[in-house]
């Protein structure tokens, strides 16, 4: 040894080393691979049964017999019916429809006007509107007047007076979306750095680290590492299933989520930082493996609840809890996509939440310091506070 | 204690001074100061529960002192200094489902090595343990021996400016005992200061330069091994052809033990001992003169009772 030259030190951030190893650790992990792999498979499978069963629904066939009766038709569909005009002899209309080639059959007589024969009444696509318009048309030719000029002023808009435009459902389906994801995001990964921190503590080898580089950056590494697996996971489930969603009808879903969609990535960052920086305290706060379910039910706790009010509440309560840490990352996003917040509020709550992420760094800094040479029982609440290390 | 230690002569790097820690009601550590010199083995001993390992998480930051200080070279001893000593604690610890090589490699960078020099010198410390084949095992897989080498390899890894070990050869047969030892010895001579606990008297007293004995959290001796065993009072051994019964009508000498031509006896001073050698001379042949050299377990025992 004493012919080797002392290597340089580099001042490297510590914290990027403890990251990087927390990173290359999972990523050569199996559970961690077939995880991720069996999540993606579910997924990719569900959307192909969506795109099987449901998807676009074949459009209901109408037999016809004249070009009036497929001028009806094609009316029909210019204005978002489903239907499909299938053109048969004249004698052939009701057989088409008996033997279930047609959905139904449309024709006109002189005596009884249009006439559309379906063998169950629900199924009758809805021709009215269209009937009505072709026939306006042609009465108005054999009057010598503007179909045009009589048609006019005939629409009638709907306008729903809370500003709905139909996309409620979908706000409330990527809210929800969200919520599920940040749950899930927040406890696996969250168990898995309560799991990293403990089992270094189990093993001793923290004293040796603890020694080496200061506690906090220890902390941070694992917060950091860890935030960016579970960051580029959901953001890889993300991408998969919107990639899935434009194959199904819900498609222009993804228009609707798409410009808020950084907002979701800051806010599940911010709010996923926090957390972790906690549940690295509870895992300090075990001795073994085993503790853990002891030391993070508190955790789980503030996660299901922020889950829950994510889908739960709403006005008041929504608006004041989507500036309070946490739930924020649930609340915020929606508010933000139903337009009920701008960007200043979720500016104001995205500030909350880092100084939040701030406090509970030096908290879980503090727990994890006080509680490491604790290795003989599982820490209580108490004791954390009323300690010097 | 009076005696001089090695530390007053030798540059001292390492000084801990009048460091208490208290556990709740329990005073672990009281008012305890010791240096540990520049390039020699500090041996630090005591039974269960002295505050050997207490100390050493002291100075290696871990736990916090309620009162006194560690300084590194007259400076109060940072966080930034730490991460250059090499630290192996009493509980043995590093990732056992995890390969040999690529821990090493990153403890050496928390060390503040680049990846490429942990890893280099990873290889080369495993390697000289003989464990060069086995780089890519898991911890788990090697035999308790090996995984006391890869844990002092740990240490060694950065080439540390301190060492701090915590019974670094518990576990290790005599022939790893010497060749870890002489590996320590390497880093002495580069001017590095070790500071090792041990139950291992015979060991400390081998190896050691000086040695620090703490008693009930408080140090009750420091020195170098040849000073402890001479600050009691020492006996002389006579060995002569007659009956040494005359031994004892002399003043300043005390007769511990005496068997016809052979006594064990406390001399006064230097002028005693030198009559009492002149007389026995002039009555007849004289076989053996001297003081007895006590083994250091032996004043251990007197001072830690």
């Amino acid at each position: 040894m004493t012919h080797q030259p002392i290597p340089e030190r580099r001042v490297k951030a510590a914290w990027l080393i403890v990251a990087r190893r927390e990173i290359i650790a999972q990523l050569t992990d199996k559970a961690f691979w077939i995880g991720t792999l069996s999540t993606l498979a579910i997924i990719v499978l569900s959307f192909l049964v969506v795109g099987l069963m449901g998807g676009e629904t074949s459009p209901s066939k109408v037999a016809v017999s004249t070009d009036t009766a497929e001028a009806v038709v094609t009316q029909a569909t210019r204005t978002g019916g489903n239907v499909a005009a299938v053109r048969v002899d004249d004698d052939l209309l009701r057989t088409t429809v008996e033997d279930g080639e047609a959905d139904a059959a449309l024709s006109y007589t002189e005596s009884d006007g249009w006439l559309l024969a379906v063998k169950n009444l629900s199924d009758a696509p809805d021709l009215a509107e269209a009937v009505r318009t072709v026939q306006i048309e042609s009465n108005s030719v054999a009057l010598g007047v503007d179909a045009g000029e009589v048609l006019a002023g005939t629409t009638l808009t709907t306008v729903p007076l809370d500003g709905d435009d139909g996309t409620a459902l979908a706000i409330i389906v990527a809210t929800f979306a969200f919520s599920i994801l940040f749950m899930l995001a927040a406890v696996t990964y969250g168990m898995q750095i309560a799991q990293s921190v403990v089992t270094e503590k189990e093993s001793r080898i923290v004293e040796i680290l603890a020694a080496a580089v200061p506690i906090r950056s220890l902390l941070i590494g694992k917060v950091v590492g860890n935030t960016l697996m579970a960051l580029s996971q959901v953001i890889l489930l993300v991408t998969v299933s919107l990639v899935g969603l434009s194959f199904t009808p819900y498609k222009p879903l993804i228009a609707l989520v798409a410009p808020v969609a950084g907002w979701f990535v800051l806010f599940f960052l911010v709010g996923f930082a926090a957390l972790a920086c906690l549940w690295a305290a509870a895992g300090a706060m075990a001795t073994r493996v085993q503790d853990l379910s002891q030391t993070t039910t508190p955790l789980m706790m503030v996660v299901m609840a922020a889950y829950m009010t994510g889908l739960f509440a709403r006005g008041t309560v929504a608006e004041v809890l989507s500036y309070v840490p946490i739930t924020s990352t649930v609340i915020m996003p929606g508010r933000l996509l139903s337009g009920e917040a701008d960007w200043v509020n979720a500016l104001l709550a995205l500030f909350v939440a880092a100084a939040f992420m701030g406090l509970a760094i030096w908290i879980g800094a503090l727990v994890y310091r006080r509680s490491l040479m604790q290795t003989n029982s599982v820490m209580s609440y108490r004791q954390l506070f009323s300690r010097t290390d | 204690m009076r005696s001089r230690g090695l530390s007053d002569m030798l540059d001292v790097m390492l000084d801990i001074d009048s460091v208490t820690r208290r556990f709740g009601d329990l005073t672990a550590l009281d008012n305890v100061s010791f240096s540990v010199p520049d390039g020699a083995f500090t041996g630090f001993v005591g039974g269960n529960g002295a505050g050997k390992t207490t100390t050493m998480r002291i100075i290696m930051g871990v736990l916090a002192a309620s009162s006194g200080e560690v300084r590194w070279n007259g400076q109060p001893l940072t966080q930034c200094d730490r991460s250059e000593f090499g630290y192996m604690p009493e509980e043995r610890g590093l990732y056992p489902k995890q390969p040999i090589l690529p821990q090493l490699t990153y403890l050496g960078e928390l060390h503040g090595l680049s990846s490429r020099d942990a890893r280099r010198a990873a290889t080369v410390l495993l390697t000289r343990f003989g464990l060069g084949d086995r780089l890519k095992d898991k911890l788990e897989k090697l035999s308790l021996g090996n995984q006391q080498r890869v844990q002092i390899a740990g240490a060694l890894i950065a080439s540390p400016k301190a060492l701090i070990l915590d019974e670094p050869f518990s576990g290790l047969d005599p022939d790893a005992v010497d060749e870890m030892f002489s590996l320590l010895a390497e880093f002495t001579k580069r001017g590095v200061p070790v500071l090792f606990s041990s139950h291992q008297l015979d060991l400390v007293e081998r190896l050691c330069d000086q040695i620090v004995i703490l008693r009930k959290g408080e140090v009750v001796a420091k020195g170098s091994v040849e000073q402890l065993r001479d600050s009691g009072e020492t006996h002389h051994r006579i060995v002569a052809r007659d009956d040494l019964g005359w031994l004892r009508d002399r003043t300043g000498v005390t007769v511990i033990d005496l068997d016809g031509p052979r006594a064990e006896v406390a001399l006064a001073d230097e002028a005693v001992a030198q009559a009492v050698l002149a007389e026995a001379l002039g009555r007849g042949p004289v076989h053996d003169f001297g003081p007895i050299v006590r083994p250091l377990s032996d004043y251990y025992r007197e001072v830690t009772r």
